[in-house]
């Protein structure tokens, strides 16, 4: 992460972007859990096809071998998505499918262009955790907030607080007011250690 | 480079996506299956029992329109999934020939305004004589359920019209 | 639905960028020029009519929706190729596919073609509503940048500066939008 004249530039923040799609669809814990999953899912195969395919078939066809497995898994977790809850993945199946295109993943597919690149799969890994876990908080989040009450089954009875929240302009100010708190916490952290 | 090396390589790599994509559309074609029962058994419920108990389910995706149950001497069954801006609102149609809803059951209620006043407006347009009272809501809502009405006829008679054609 | 109230629906109510959250990263890449962006609505439509029409007649009969994302690579993998042979051809090198710079047009390319596949069948309609939402996303992004643009001179308080005001200009827009399509568009049968 980059902190530039006084602004968190890079890394998480600038992720939040890619992950908007997933972000703004989240509105509620089902809908979080299943796109956190779909989303970690779609990264993981992509990161580790990235990783793990010969470097010799070169940069482009890795590319599109890791775009081709995530979007398997996408499609397995899909189907999975389909006989756990139909209204679900009607509800969701297009987010899940976009999952695979999100800037995350496909940075995911790039080949790690250094050793150290390499070597830093665990920490990718585990940023592909976080991701996934953001997704779904922002659900329960969102549905909390925009109903008063988080249930674990989607389409079941709920009441009414500040609807907005579970519209994409809800989502729009939940991000942004969780990446000034982050940019102001950040900044402490760094004010306390120098 | 290699270049056969790599050639070889790719064709394996292509080779064993190909089976994984094969082994990807049979799951999806099970899931399919399972979900297309699940929702026929539900619609079918809703409805009241066919006497023959069979049920098939169509998946469609029109507009509001989910899919269809064909029972074997009742009318076509509709699934209705309404989506609004953060809900969406389910019910069981059954739609004679000409189009015409002859019966509409909400299955579950999301307990929110909008899905309230879905039902209300869904319920008041099959009930043509009666008239619901009015909200604030309705603007945003009644072009929803006349395009969902609207679809239901077209299909229906489509359908019906397709048979017709058959015979 | 007719021609006007769609592309009016799809530039306001149904934008892709407030619908779907396709933030651009704002990164300065200088204005693009006009035959790039015919060449982005083009795109858009094509990808709404083959991955609309592929997804309703030959993966939803057979209950093969699940294989959509796949679909949609091969048909990516394919127009590349495409465009890369005819660059070739014509002695103009392309970029590569893992290109940085594409993956956002490849992102919003999908998303279309997902938003538009599911709400029409007829081919008209899903290359008008491909090339409306585009222009739809275009439009928006434009806005969205002006609007920081503007931003840039005013006492914004710091922690706010960057991504959150990016996201609540974005959250603005969408109420906006959604202001418009409710309060004006649902009235109205264009």
């Amino acid at each position: 992460m980059v902190i530039d004249n006084g602004r968190v530039s890079a890394g998480p923040l600038a992720s939040l972007a890619g992950l908007a799609p997933l972000l703004v669809f989240s509105n509620s814990l089902s809908q979080g859990v299943a796109l956190g999953v779909a989303f970690f899912l779609a990264y993981s195969a992509a990161g580790a096809m990235a990783l793990l395919l010969p470097a010799r078939l070169g940069r482009s066809l890795v590319f599109m071998f890791s775009i081709l497995g995530a979007a398997v898994v996408s499609s397995l977790t899909a189907s999975a998505l389909r006989l756990f809850d139909p209204f679900l993945f009607e509800a969701a199946y297009d987010r899940v499918f976009l999952s695979v295109f999100t800037l995350p993943v496909l940075r995911a597919c790039v080949i790690p262009a250094t050793v150290s690149d390499r070597e830093r799969a665990i920490e990718r890994l585990l940023w592909g955790i976080g991701y996934s876990f953001l997704i779904a908080v922002t659900g329960a989040a969102r549905e909390f907030l925009a109903t008063g009450a988080v249930s674990t089954r989607f389409g079941t009875e709920r009441g009414s607080l500040l609807p907005i929240f579970a519209q994409p302009a809800g989502a729009f100010m939940l991000i942004a007011l969780a990446a000034a708190a982050f940019t102001v916490v950040i900044k402490a952290v760094r004010g306390s250690e120098s | 480079m290699d270049v056969s090396e790599k050639t070889r390589d790719t064709w394996i790599l292509a080779g064993a996506m190909a089976l994984i994509v094969a082994a990807s559309g049979f799951a999806s074609s099970y899931a399919s299956g399972q979900a297309a029962r699940q929702l026929a058994k539900m619609t079918s419920e809703a409805l009241g029992p066919s006497p023959r108990g069979e049920a098939t389910w169509t998946t469609m995706r029109e507009g509001s329109v989910l899919g269809r149950v064909d029972r074997r001497g009742e009318p076509a069954a509709y699934l209705v999934v309404a989506r609004y801006a953060d809900g969406e609102f389910r019910a069981a149609a059954s739609v004679d020939g000409d189009g015409s809803i002859l019966e509409l059951k909400p299955l579950g209620d999301s307990g929110d305004a909008y899905s309230k006043r879905l039902a209300a407006l869904f319920s008041g347009a099959v009930r043509r004589g009666s008239r619901a009272d009015a909200s604030t809501l309705d603007a945003s809502l009644k072009a929803l359920v006349t395009d969902t009405f609207e679809a239901l006829a077209i299909l229906e008679r489509g359908r019906t019209e397709a048979d017709d054609g058959d015979r | 639905m007719s021609v006007i109230g769609l592309v009016f629906y799809l530039t306001l109510g149904g934008n892709v960028l407030a619908q779907w959250g396709l933030i651009p990263s704002g990164k300065k890449g200088g204005a693009f020029s006009a035959s790039v962006l015919l060449a982005f609505i083009a795109a858009s439509a094509a990808a709404s009519l083959a991955h609309g029409l592929a997804f309703r007649y030959l993966l939803s009969p057979w209950g093969l929706e699940s294989l959509a994302p796949i679909l949609f690579s091969a048909l990516l993998f394919g127009a590349f190729a495409a465009i890369k042979a005819i660059g070739t051809a014509l002695g103009r090198p392309s970029r590569p596919l893992h290109d940085e710079t594409l993956f956002q047009p490849t992102l919003v390319l999908y998303a279309v073609a997902l938003s538009i596949g599911s709400r029409f069948s007829s081919t008209g309609l899903l290359l008008l509503g491909g090339a409306a939402a585009a222009l739809g996303y275009i439009a928006a992004t434009g806005f969205l940048e002006a609007i920081m643009e503007r931003l840039e001179l005013e006492r914004v308080p710091e922690p706010f500066r960057g991504v959150p005001l990016r996201f609540l200009s974005a959250a603005l827009m969408a109420l906006a939008f959604a202001g418009v399509d409710a309060g004006f568009f649902s009235r109205l049968s264009l």
